[in-house]
């Protein structure tokens, strides 16, 4: 352990806070990139955020605070990988990690989340009551299913179909809207 | 593949409803087309708006939780040594505000904790009220112990012992995860049901005395001293068995139950006082090395170490496995590193830690203290690694820890009688802890104990040595 910690400077410190909540999205993407279908994800970026805070003097305001954090966060992933092996079925390898975590996170997301919500308002009621179903805490497909009396499997494929087509819209809207 | 293919199977791993071999052909495909990876990083950008929007919409405040103890206990483990850390509270990081929100409800203690003085111990809180005082625990209490022993009792009258390395997390006041580590158990009666979880197995107590074992990247055991437990494997629900007094069993390497020979004595049944021995410059933070952000004064070419710094208290020498290049010194973490950003973070999560860096640079120090009979030494050293690169001499060789006796580096060197070294892992930590036992008459009794911190011939880091003895 190194010398004794200086005082935290409060300007500083709020804008490294600040930082770090604007950024909470595209830690989660970067992460979620990386184990995808882990329930986990929370987790890492919990101790993800451990991390930028406890190094948070290190950091240089006004320097790439995305690449800086999406760095910490790919360590923090393999951690929880590597303690996770025995738990759950395995995530990607160290290998494809590396090659995704070559393309650190843009600093997009709000772009990204603006063009999903004009692309949501343009799904029609089923459509968004679908997304909703799957991504709301606490509902589930198979439940929607059998209100519907139709299959889960049925309302899978609808569902990526959904996703898929949102994927186009808002990859338009953003190539309408460049940056 | 087509287009459509892929990204209905992007979907589905990311639904966690992809098959095993459709996720390694999936897998295969991004690794050789930066096309797929396109793909895949819109949909994960897309998934992950969606559950910004929907899943996170109810939680948004509650996304982003520092557990601020933690903090504490990573950045003054060393200072709190034999005593717990009392602080709790946690941070919330808002999305939406910004502003730091201390939670007013503190929840109901479950349980208290002792240690031995010598623990190294975290107790950090994760959940949503104030936290605890002292050396309370409640549901959302989590402990990690590096050294020493601690026990448990909760207020229905089960009891935990366990011993350092170990990570437990306590769910309720008859529930406890043990995510790493080995703990004993006595429950009674007035606490049967008493439930203890590992990665691959969950353990109910039917009134008895029992250990649990669970490693990181091996098996989990369950032994019976007393009684019965009911024990099923986890990830095969249906393999359950009832294990009853001088019964064993471990998980396989598929996660299924095997029957083994019971082995009750690796379990600590009360804490036994330890005491630390002293070693000189345990962290190597005695030599001060500039932390001016830049690389080190002292350096040659594109090293970036103090090359010539052998630290203070240590001495150096040869173990004769790999010598060509024999370079090493000591790495502070406040400095513009390559190896910082290898080994980032350190053990000690301390943003100007020092360690020390070693390719074919041994080190020993002879200690003030004398080996006695019928005694337990417990040696753990923080090791780092970056396993990418080879040898000096093109040979694997791995780091090693020894505990000898006298002032000559590579004799009298103690036999482990158990050790856990956790596999090390390419630009990462881990604690390895080695045990040594000494019968009545031991050969060395009354000679100087050695430590010796070995690099193989790999790169290898080290940091924090610490050594008990306990009788």
């Amino acid at each position: 352990m190194g010398p004794k910690e200086q005082g935290d400077d409060p300007r500083l410190l709020q804008d490294y806070v600040k930082l770090m909540t604007d950024h909470q999205w595209a830690i989660r993407g970067f992460i979620l990139s990386l184990m995808p279908g882990s329930p986990d994800v929370g987790d890492v970026l919990q101790e993800t955020n451990l991390i930028l805070w406890q190094k948070r003097k290190q950091f240089e305001l006004g320097t790439n605070f995305l690449a800086w954090a999406s760095r910490i966060a790919r360590y923090e992933v393999m951690h929880h990988r590597d303690r996770a092996k025995k738990h759950i079925a395995l995530p990607f390898t160290d290998e494809l990690i590396n090659v995704l975590a070559q393309k650190a996170p843009e600093n997009s997301q709000q772009r990204i989340l603006s063009a999903l919500d004009a692309c949501l308002e343009k799904l029609s009621e089923k459509q968004r009551e679908l997304i909703e179903q799957r991504y709301t805490p606490g509902k589930s497909l198979e439940s929607h299913a059998n209100t519907l009396g139709t299959s889960g499997g049925s309302l899978r494929v609808t569902l990526h179909r959904i996703r898929q087509a949102l994927k186009r819209c808002v990859e338009e809207t953003l190539s309408e809207n460049p940056a | 593949m087509s287009q459509n293919d892929l990204e209905s199977r992007i979907l589905d791993l990311l639904d966690g409803n992809l098959a095993a071999g459709e996720a390694a052909e999936l897998e295969a495909l991004l690794l050789r087309d930066e096309g797929a990876r396109e793909t895949y990083l819109a949909l994960v950008a897309i998934h992950n708006g969606l559950e910004s929007r929907f899943t996170a919409a109810s939680t948004v405040q509650q996304m982003s939780i520092i557990p601020i103890d933690r903090l504490v206990a990573a950045q003054q483990r060393r200072v709190i040594r034999g005593s717990l850390i009392a602080a709790a509270a946690i941070l919330v990081i808002s999305a939406v505000s910004m502003w730091m929100i201390l939670a007013p409800k503190t929840p109901a203690t479950v349980a208290t904790l002792r240690t031995t003085s010598d623990a190294l111990v975290s107790l950090s809180y994760e959940g949503d009220g104030e936290a605890p005082e002292g050396n309370t625990l409640v549901a959302g209490s989590r402990l990690r112990l590096t050294h020493g022993t601690m026990e448990g009792s909760f207020k229905n009258g089960a009891r935990l012992v366990a011993e350092a390395p170990c990570d437990l997390r306590v769910i309720s006041d008859k529930e406890v995860s043990l995510e790493s580590g080995r703990a004993w158990f006595l429950v009674p009666p007035e606490a049967k049901g008493f439930t203890v979880d590992t990665r691959q197995l969950t353990v109910v107590d039917l009134g008895t005395e029992f250990g649990v074992a669970s490693a990181i990247g091996g098996s989990d055991e369950a032994h019976v001293i007393k009684g019965t437990i009911e024990v099923t494997a986890r990830h095969h629900p249906a393999d359950k068995k009832l294990l009853k007094k001088g019964e064993a069993l471990r998980t396989g390497p598929d996660g299924q139950l095997i029957g083994i020979k019971p082995n009750p004595s690796q379990f600590e049944t009360k804490i036994t006082e330890t005491r630390a021995i002293g070693i000189a410059n345990h962290s190597f933070e005695e030599d001060v090395i500039p932390r001016d952000g830049k690389r080190a004064t002292k350096t040659t070419g594109n090293d970036d170490y103090n090359k010539d710094l052998v630290p203070s208290g240590w001495t150096r020498f040869d173990d004769g496995e790999g010598d060509k290049s024999l370079a090493g010194g000591i790495i502070s973490t406040a400095n513009d590193s390559f190896f910082n950003q290898v080994l980032a973070p350190t053990p000690d999560g301390d943003p100007n830690d020092q360690t020390f860096y070693s390719a074919e640079r041994d080190l020993f120090q002879v200690l003030s203290e004398k080996l006695q009979p019928n005694s337990t030494y417990v040696l753990s050293v923080d090791i780092g690694d970056w396993l990418k690169v080879q040898g000096y001499d093109g040979a694997p060789g791995n780091p090693g820890i020894h505990l000898g006796t006298g002032g000559r580096p590579g004799e009298a060197l103690l036999t482990a009688s158990a050790t856990d070294f956790p596999t090390r892992i390419d630009g990462r930590w881990v604690r390895w802890t080695a045990t040594y036992q000494t019968g009545p008459k031991p050969k060395a009794a009354g000679q100087p104990l050695r430590v010796e911190l070995t690099s193989g011939s790999r790169m290898a880091w080290f940091d924090n040595v610490c050594l008990s003895v306990r009788r």
